[in-house]
């Protein structure tokens, strides 16, 4: 019994050692493997942070060896120098983390200006992090990794600019047509748009619409407008002078989109943007007519035409009425002749008699967009034309008017909800054009609706968000055509 | 048949153990366990502040009472954050966490919707946010903070200011124009001063930056992030 005591003497001793070095080992592998993960999760957080920075630069300014200085600062920023004893790889240098590509839809490279639809900013970063309890398996430090990636995403841009009647308005000593054709050339040249990836195009509109389609050469070299491409050459003839169709014009913008990317229904690999600036309330639509022959001595039998395609639109601000439609042939009209004024018997070319031939406005226009009835913008109670009198109540007037708004405000949703595109849409409002007509006066809330901006009585979040804009006069219109490269850019950066 | 020597050594070895678990094992649990705590909690909170950031970053507005909720209630309910009842942007008085949500942004002389502002040349301290226990903040220590920018830093010129919004009308007060920024350290101060730079002469040079105190047992833990 004796010499057994003696045999376990120090036994305890032996157990807390070996305890004591289990128990390190395990606390130090713990404690090492927590600073890893540590040192892993600000690494990750600064290679986002640094990507995300870079994107945002190179939405500002187009810049690659700018962004690429602004997301290595970010980086560092985020991560700095000696967190927690890591240090930087030397096979990896933190100058160097960061790189700028031109890529393609289907993530291959691409060329500046032609295939290349977004410039992708990849972050690689490694770092040798110290470990403490380890060394004493022989492991004095382990490498940790993070790598992020963040796109700018291509532009599709499509100006829509109002070049109705009353943008001839005078606006300290200059035509409000003048402000903006300076200011829609200054656009081209910001720098927050890329000719290496995206592309603008244009519409101008009054009765009808003047397209030019996209181009990647609005600017050359990047930061500095291109006067000889097509859209500022376009824009440098811009004139005013019609009626204000708003449902064409955005009309017009999309077909011109869809054309880009191929046709109806092929998927974009761009962002989509609508910009349309406009002094006033729409006016005008255009509509399949079915004009009726009417019957009666002198006229003769009834008659019915044929389709006719045309604007319709209210013609002096005096004369309520429907303006014009084009083109009135005799081949639109089923090959009944068209003939001098006869009495208002049937088409006579007379534009101010037109009025006469129909019975009312149809209940779309030629796209489909509902001029009354369902869940349109404004309300509407009866489209029939009163016989052979004029429109020259004010309400009928009014009942036109809101036609016109309820078409745009149609058209502008049928963009943002095409399933292909998602078309974001911006507006600016030019005030300055009232006191003439109250019915030319802005619609405030309209232009929010078809921008779908936060403020829009039927703003829909699931929809593209747009934005409201709102210039004084036409002489403010620069700042807000600032103000809208802006909104785009921050849009992309996030 | 235990000697009477044996029976005298009775209950040594629980004194032994009781001596060496106070001196030895316990501090060396508490240790284990305080360092992890430690650097669980800064995990948590590196993670936090990286989530939100680039919330904040990407437009999530945190001044409403919704997107508070998130935060409270999904995003840092981990930490505990403790919402802050009316006072929507200035921080509630409870809880072991506070987030500092501050916008910067330079507004360029170039900028032409800018049209001669009052803060034309500046970094715009532009918005401030803070969610959780305000009093955490500038606490623990050394802890900096741009929570606690000398007043005499404010500029409080009254004229048109530009916002980076530019969807929101000029505001006629510019309480937070700062003629100078500085935030702690170095690196950050690298990115403030190049800010007019990296705007590109455009309306731009936004900067989010986004910081966390969370206060336990084991002292002060400070994370930030600039997105």
């Amino acid at each position: 019994m004796h010499t057994k005591k003696r045999r376990n003497k120090g036994f305890a001793v032996i157990m807390t050692t070996l305890a004591l070095f289990a128990t390190m080992l395990m606390a130090g592998l713990g404690f090492d493997v927590a600073t890893l993960f540590l040192i892993r999760t600000k690494l990750q957080g600064a290679a986002d942070t640094a990507a995300l920075a870079a994107v945002r630069t190179l939405t500002v300014n187009g810049n690659m060896p700018a962004a690429q200085t602004v997301g290595t600062e970010f980086l560092t920023a985020n991560f700095p120098a000696g967190y927690w004893g890591a240090r930087t790889l030397a096979s990896m240098p933190v100058a160097s983390a960061l790189s700028i590509s031109l890529i393609q839809a289907n993530g291959s490279a691409g060329t500046a200006g032609t295939t290349a639809t977004a410039k992708l900013v990849t972050v690689n970063v490694g770092v040798s992090a110290p470990l403490y309890f380890l060394r004493i398996l022989g492991q004095n430090q382990a490498n940790v990794y993070a790598s992020a990636q963040a796109k700018r995403e291509g532009l599709l841009i499509m100006l829509v600019l109002d070049g109705s009647g009353s943008m001839g308005n005078l606006i300290n000593g200059t035509p409000a047509c003048t402000w903006t054709m300076n200011d829609a050339e200054t656009f081209l040249g910001y720098s927050q748009f890329d000719p290496d990836i995206d592309r603008i195009g244009l519409v101008t509109f009054s009765g009808n619409t003047y397209t030019v389609a996209p181009i990647a050469n609005f600017q050359s070299p990047a930061g500095t407008v291109n006067t000889s491409s097509t859209v500022y050459t376009a824009l440098s003839g811009f004139q005013c002078g019609g009626n204000t169709n708003t449902a064409d014009a955005l009309q017009s913008a999309y077909t011109a989109m869809q054309t880009f990317y191929g046709g109806a229904g092929v998927s974009p690999n761009r962002a989509d943007v609508v910009i349309l600036m406009t002094d006033g309330a729409p006016n005008g639509i255009t509509a399949n007519l079915a004009p009726v022959i009417k019957s009666g001595s002198p006229c003769g039998p009834a008659t019915s035409g044929g389709q006719l395609s045309g604007l319709l639109a209210r013609e002096t601000p005096t004369e309520y009425g429907i303006l014009s439609i084009a083109p009135a042939t005799s081949a639109a009209m089923g090959g009944l002749p068209l003939i001098a004024d006869n009495g208002h018997c049937q088409m006579d070319g007379n534009p101010p008699n037109f009025y006469l031939d129909f019975t009312q406005v149809p209940t779309t226009d030629i796209w489909g967009d509902a001029t009354t009835g369902g869940n349109t913008y404004l309300p509407t109670t009866s489209l029939a034309f009163s016989g052979d009198a004029p429109l020259s109540q004010p309400a009928d007037e009014q009942q036109f008017l809101n036609l016109s708004c309820n078409v745009a405000d149609g058209a502008a949703t049928r963009l943002r909800t095409d399933s292909a595109l998602r078309i974001t849409i911006y507006t600016i409002a030019v005030a300055g054009n009232s006191g003439t007509n109250i019915y030319d006066d802005l619609d405030s809330v309209l232009l929010q609706r078809m921008a779908n901006a936060p403020t829009s009585p039927i703003y829909n979040p699931s929809q593209p968000v747009g934005a409201y804009f709102y210039a004084q006069d036409a002489s403010y219109l620069g700042g807000e055509f600032a103000a809208v490269a802006s909104a785009i850019s921050a849009r992309l950066s996030k | 048949m235990r000697s009477p020597q044996n029976k005298s050594r009775r209950g040594s070895v629980m004194i032994e153990f009781v001596l060496v678990s106070s001196f030895f094992w316990v501090p060396l649990i508490v240790l284990m366990v305080t360092v992890g705590l430690r650097v669980i909690r800064s995990m948590e909170v590196i993670e936090l502040v990286n989530d939100v950031s680039q919330m904040f970053a990407r437009g999530v507005d945190f001044s409403t009472a919704g997107n508070q909720a998130l935060l409270t209630g999904t995003i840092a309910q981990a930490v505990g954050l403790q919402g802050n009842g009316a006072n929507m942007v200035t921080g509630g008085g409870t809880g072991n966490v506070a987030i500092v949500l501050s916008q910067y942004f330079y507004v360029n002389t170039s900028d032409p919707s800018c049209m001669g502002c009052a803060n034309a040349g500046n970094v715009v301290l532009e918005r401030r946010i803070i969610v959780g226990n305000q009093s955490l903040i500038g606490t623990g220590g050394s802890i900096p903070s741009v929570g606690s920018i000398p007043t005499a830093n404010l500029n409080t010129t009254t004229g048109t200011c530009e916002k980076a919004d530019n969807n929101l009308p000029p505001v006629t007060t510019c309480e937070y124009t700062l003629t100078t920024v500085r935030v702690p350290t170095s690196s950050f101060n690298t990115i403030m001063n190049n800010l007019p730079t990296n705007a590109g002469g455009n309306v731009g040079g936004t900067v989010f930056f986004v910081e966390a105190y969370y206060r336990d047992l084991t002292g002060m833990i400070y994370q930030r992030s600039i997105d």
